[in-house]
């Protein structure tokens, strides 16, 4: 009977990890660089020079809020973030029905800082979640892989959980090739099985209302279709067309929200016509709450403060803190990326023995050689073309229109063209081939990505060396994992 | 310091964890009177250690002890593989 139910959990785990696994790859790989998107974000824009810890001056808020003021009246509502340790400027943000821009100013002296367009570190973000699909296509693409995951942990722990203790940190390299990569996979996923569980559930967990949208009870007992909650309790209306009222001078407002908000700093201020909000900033705590103090416009009285209780929002709130880690300082967040990463790891050799345990079977087959080609585009390619968007950074004219369209067109083609290629080789039976060339490729696109660095801005070394030594670090640190499997491959040839 | 302390602790604690499974992971058997104390080393150490993070630094001592037990268990697993390789 046991024997019975790991046969079949081996089953389930090996079809909801594969399928499943070829897409959260891509998301933990760029989840885990999201960690540090900030950081991402100042590499790629080099003009960007000012000193972390640079104070925010009156000055600089009140030049904010006249752009402010400006954009709302002519119809663009925007929204101010501060200055933080990670992001020393002064953003003055709006939606542009993708993502958040605008432009960046100095904090002590207002001026606009004339910084490159970029996707940035956000395109990381925005493709960990979404897969840079719009709509509720993206996060759904996402969130059930996720629960697949979850479902392949789940299957995973049946099959090994007699073996899962007393072997915890087996690993047998001089063992067979396929029981190598077992050891590898089991030690990698035991170890790290805590933080895949937490950073997975509390992932799908941050979009369920998009999986589970809320319906009230009553609806579903009543007759014809369940209506939601959002539709049923909004009237409809004519919006009246909105008078801003002038914004008061803001340094004052944010030391007086410092108080309400129980000492908290100031992550962002929201404009409405007649009130603004200083919202708490997301570094203050583990805790994600949305906690703001309101003033009123013109004369900015304070008029209330916001702040979520109770035991459930508290434990939401901790659920979403603890996955996104903006709480975070810099060594943690590190953790985050390392941990991120061997996750990554124990999904990607998850992948590569699932095409193992079937070669000598099946490898011939066309729908085996189409899932070497699916993984070899997510192991191989998305790294090669993740570089190629940092390459496009720093190699598109600075001053070109639209260019951060132009650096995901990059990397979404150099992704394709690393499809294309894979699929076609390992159709053609030229698999190891495509391995060979994909990863020659990466090396060279990560480890180039050093003296790109010091060629295309050496200014910007001096200005955030830290910043520029971890990213073009993590460049050669991919080259040489590149070039130590590959290597590995070529001696499998020989 | 609370870190380099947990991955000391869990560290110690896998590699006497092998010890104890001395013939799975290839080491030599432990004399008897080192047994009882690899079994306390390997239950008390990484519990002292999350007590310690935790009243120290509490979500985020929690997250740092996670982080170091899967690192030192990394760790370990590497060393005693070389050791065999």
């Amino acid at each position: 009977m046991r024997e019975t139910l790991r046969t079949r959990m081996g089953w389930l785990h090996a079809w909801t990890g594969f399928v499943g696994g070829l897409v959260m790859v891509c998301v933990f790989v760029t989840g885990s660089l999201s960690v540090f998107d900030t950081e991402i974000t100042r590499w790629m824009q080099p003009e960007v020079r000012v000193a972390p810890g640079t104070p925010l001056t009156p000055a600089a808020l009140d030049v904010a809020a006249r752009m402010i003021h400006e954009g709302e009246t002519h119809g663009i509502p925007a929204f101010l973030a501060l200055p933080s340790p990670r992001s020393p400027t002064l953003k003055v943000l709006h939606y542009d029905g993708r993502e958040f821009t605008g432009p960046q100013l100095d904090p002590q002296t207002g001026v606009i800082i004339p910084a490159r367009q970029t996707a940035g570190g956000e395109f990381f973000f925005r493709f960990h979640y979404t897969l840079c699909m719009q709509g509720p296509a993206g996060i759904l693409a996402v969130d059930i892989p996720a629960i697949g995951l979850l479902v392949a942990i789940g299957s995973g722990l049946v099959i090994h959980i007699r073996a899962l203790l007393p072997d915890i940190v087996l690993l047998r390299l001089s063992a067979t090739r396929l029981r190598a990569w077992l050891d590898a996979h089991l030690l990698t996923g035991v170890l790290f099985l805590p933080f895949m569980v937490m950073i997975t559930y509390t992932g799908v967990l941050v979009h369920v209302d998009r999986l589970l949208p809320a319906i009230p009870v009553t609806s579903l007992w009543s007759q014809g279709r369940p209506v939601s909650r959002s539709t049923a309790i909004r009237p409809p209306h004519v919006a009246p067309s909105p008078v801003f009222q002038p914004l008061p001078p803001l340094a004052p407002l944010l030391a007086a929200a410092r108080a309400p908000l129980g000492g908290r700093e100031a992550g962002f201020i929201l404009f409405s016509p007649d009130h603004l909000s200083i919202f708490a900033s997301d570094a203050s705590g583990p805790f994600l709450t949305r906690d703001h103090a309101d003033f009123h416009l013109p004369d900015g009285a304070l008029l209330a403060t916001a702040a979520t209780s109770g035991s459930i929002a508290r434990s939401v709130q901790l659920l979403h803190g603890l996955h996104y880690a903006r709480f975070a300082a810099t060594g943690l967040r590190w953790l985050y990326l390392v941990s991120g990463l061997c996750a990554t790891a124990v999904i990607a050799s998850g992948l590569v023995l699932f095409g193992m345990k079937r070669r000598r079977d099946r490898g011939h087959t066309v729908a085996f050689r189409i899932g070497e080609g699916l993984t070899m585009t997510t192991l191989v390619g998305l790294p090669a073309s993740l570089c190629a968007l940092l390459w496009a950074s720093r190699l598109l004219p600075a001053t070109l229109p639209g260019r951060d369209g132009t650096e995901i067109t990059v990397f979404f083609t150099v992704w394709g063209l690393c499809a294309l290629h894979a699929l076609t080789c390992a159709v053609t039976g030229r698999g190891l081939r495509a391995w060979r060339t994909q990863l020659a490729m990466s090396a060279v696109l990560a480890g180039g990505l050093l003296p790109l660095d010091g060629l295309t801005a050496p200014a910007a070394l001096h200005a955030a060396p830290a910043i520029h030594a971890a990213v073009d670090g993590m460049g050669l640190g991919a080259a040489s994992l590149a070039l130590y499997v590959l290597s590995h491959l070529r001696d499998r040839a020989a | 310091m609370t870190f380099p302390v947990a991955l000391a602790a869990c560290l110690a604690a896998f590699l006497c964890h092998a010890l104890l499974h001395g013939r799975r992971y290839r080491l030599p058997t432990p004399p008897p009177g080192l047994r009882p104390v690899a079994y306390l080393l390997r239950m008390a150490a990484p519990l002292g250690a999350l007590a310690g993070a935790v009243a120290n630094h509490g979500v985020t001592g929690a997250l740092l002890w996670f982080a170091a037990a899967s690192l030192a268990g990394l760790g370990a697993g590497l060393l005693l593989a070389t050791r065999q390789y």
